[in-house]
């Protein structure tokens, strides 16, 4: 009985955790639309030729108008001593 | 006499325990920081789930953003892990061996060497055999609050490093097999299975992971070239174990003592490197596990032949990895230290600068070194762009004519446009 209130206890602990990383799902479903995910190399690709580091970019957003997508960024460098203040960066193919 | 050889018997594994934890605070300034280590000193991967980068992260807010600091966090980690390794002997063998166990993993050269990198493989590993020990102790006695150990455990290793999750997942299966599938009514295979939810979820929603698994499935991961990967594989053990290697692959003939899960462990341990990378020297980390049963081999023999062998082990690290050089040292402690030699004078010439373009391969632990914003110059047509530039490729030297040249040396310049 006592193990079976254990065993309860890291289910819900599981939901719990589980709750903050749910509210990301939208923006990992977009990424399943062929068309977002045929644009997504380029948007990428746009970020190298500023010469951006990418794991300092987050994506934030996805908007498809039609054939048209653009991808909301936001880019927060970061080096040993100092993070720099969140950029915006949108691109759109 | 007898009293002598009995004393001797007796200390030799603690004075070789005392010894791994001292060499692991050793030298550890002394190589650059590689990009890898750089990029979870800041956080910066995306092919991994946060926990590791964070306690990396948490021990620079309190201490500062030091190589030192980033390093000695995970100095603090592989000696935690001994204690670790000495219970999980302990479920096996007698309190002796478990001992003798304990003093080889402390002198076992992949442990020793990358607790003083910061690499997470090292963390990683460390809540791998707690995952087991606590998995180990629940299934020989079903208390509650060892459940909630283990799923702690185990969720902790799901989130350290995306490999986390092959532990918990391979001890779900071996349980599935072990109760030929009745496992509705077992704690283990539940806890086990919440465990590994969160972490699912979490690649799901964040694509950097499983756009890695896919840039380097079939090239660095996976079985592709298996020869020369085996090979290298060989090499990179050999030329780092050392005589551990002779004494891993010896104790073979222990393996039938040990209970399955300490099987998973040992397996994913060697068959990591392979599937992920042979050249990867950071996978030795997760060999250490070996020190149980070549503790169970060593048992075995007589006293004398068994402090004689792992003074011998003790020696052959010694050789390898102590602040003495010597022909053996392993190669990142011969004079591997530019960038930490040479960052103070770059950076004195860069005061002032909002930001800098970096041609040629540029790592992360660029940007740990370097105080200005680095660009990555590699990817954009730099032709027509004004600015302050660092060449890791001395040839391209030749672009930029008219540059005014803030440092130079015989690795790196830094010239700016005009």
């Amino acid at each position: 009985m006592r193990e079976r209130v254990f065993i309860l206890f890291c289910g819900i602990t599981t939901i719990l955790l589980c709750i903050p990383l749910a509210k990301d799902l939208p923006l990992s479903m977009a990424l399943a639309d062929p068309v977002v995910r045929a644009r997504a190399p380029q948007a990428v690709e746009s970020l190298r030729r500023r010469g951006l580091w990418l794991v300092n970019t987050e994506l934030t957003g996805i908007e498809r108008n039609g054939e048209s997508v653009c991808f909301h960024w936001v880019e927060r460098y970061r080096n040993r001593t100092q993070q720099r203040d969140a950029k915006p960066i949108t691109t759109c193919f | 006499m007898l009293l002598m050889r009995c004393t001797c018997r007796s200390v030799a594994p603690w004075l070789a325990i005392l010894l791994g934890v001292l060499l692991r605070m050793t030298q550890m300034t002394l190589p650059d920081l590689s990009t890898d280590e750089a990029q979870f000193a800041l956080s910066a991967s995306a092919a991994q789930p946060p926990l590791g980068m964070m306690y990396l992260r948490m021990a620079q807010m309190l201490f500062g953003a030091d190589i030192l600091v980033v390093r000695g966090a995970v100095v603090v980690l592989g000696i935690l892990t001994l204690p670790v390794i000495y219970f999980i002997a302990r479920e096996i063998l007698d309190r002796e061996n478990a001992l003798l166990a304990t003093a080889l993993a402390s002198v076992f050269p992949g442990h020793v060497l990358f607790s003083k990198l910061a690499y997470l493989s090292v963390p990683l590993f460390l809540m791998w055999a707690l995952t087991l020990l606590m998995f180990l102790r629940v299934r020989r006695n079903a208390n509650p609050w060892w459940l909630i150990a283990l799923y702690i455990v185990s969720l902790t290793a799901t989130f350290t490093k995306t490999q986390g999750i092959l532990l918990p997942a391979l001890l779900l299966g071996g349980r599935i097999f072990e109760l030929r599938g009745r496992c509705i009514r077992d704690a283990l295979c539940w806890v086990l299975g919440f465990s590994m939810i969160p972490i699912l979820l979490y690649i799901a929603t964040h694509p950097g992971i499983p756009a890695t698994l896919l840039l380097y499935g079939g090239s660095m991961y996976g079985l592709s070239g298996i020869f020369a990967r085996c090979l290298e594989l060989v090499n990179v053990w050999w030329s780092l174990l050392f005589l551990f290697f002779v004494a891993a692959a010896v104790s073979v003939v222990e393996l039938p003592r040990l209970p399955w899960p300490v099987w998973i462990l040992l397996l994913l341990g060697t068959g990591i490197g392979l599937l992920l990378g042979p050249s990867h020297a950071y996978y030795t980390t997760h060999l250490v596990l070996w020190s149980v049963p070549i503790a169970a081999l060593l048992g075995t023999l007589p006293p004398a032949a068994r402090t004689t062998v792992l003074l011998t082990l003790t020696l052959s690290t010694l050789l390898v990895l102590s602040p003495v050089q010597n022909p053996w040292t392993y190669d990142l402690y011969r004079n591997n230290n530019y960038w930490n030699t040479h960052a103070a004078e770059m950076n004195a010439a860069l005061a002032g600068e909002e930001s800098i373009i970096v041609l040629g391969s540029a790592g992360h632990h660029v940007r740990w070194y370097l105080e200005p914003r680095v660009l990555i110059g590699n990817t954009f047509d730099t032709n027509h762009i004004q600015g302050t530039y660092l060449l890791l490729d001395q040839e391209r030297r030749g672009e930029f004519p008219h540059a005014r040249i803030l440092y130079r040396d015989e690795e790196v310049t830094i010239l700016k446009t005009q």
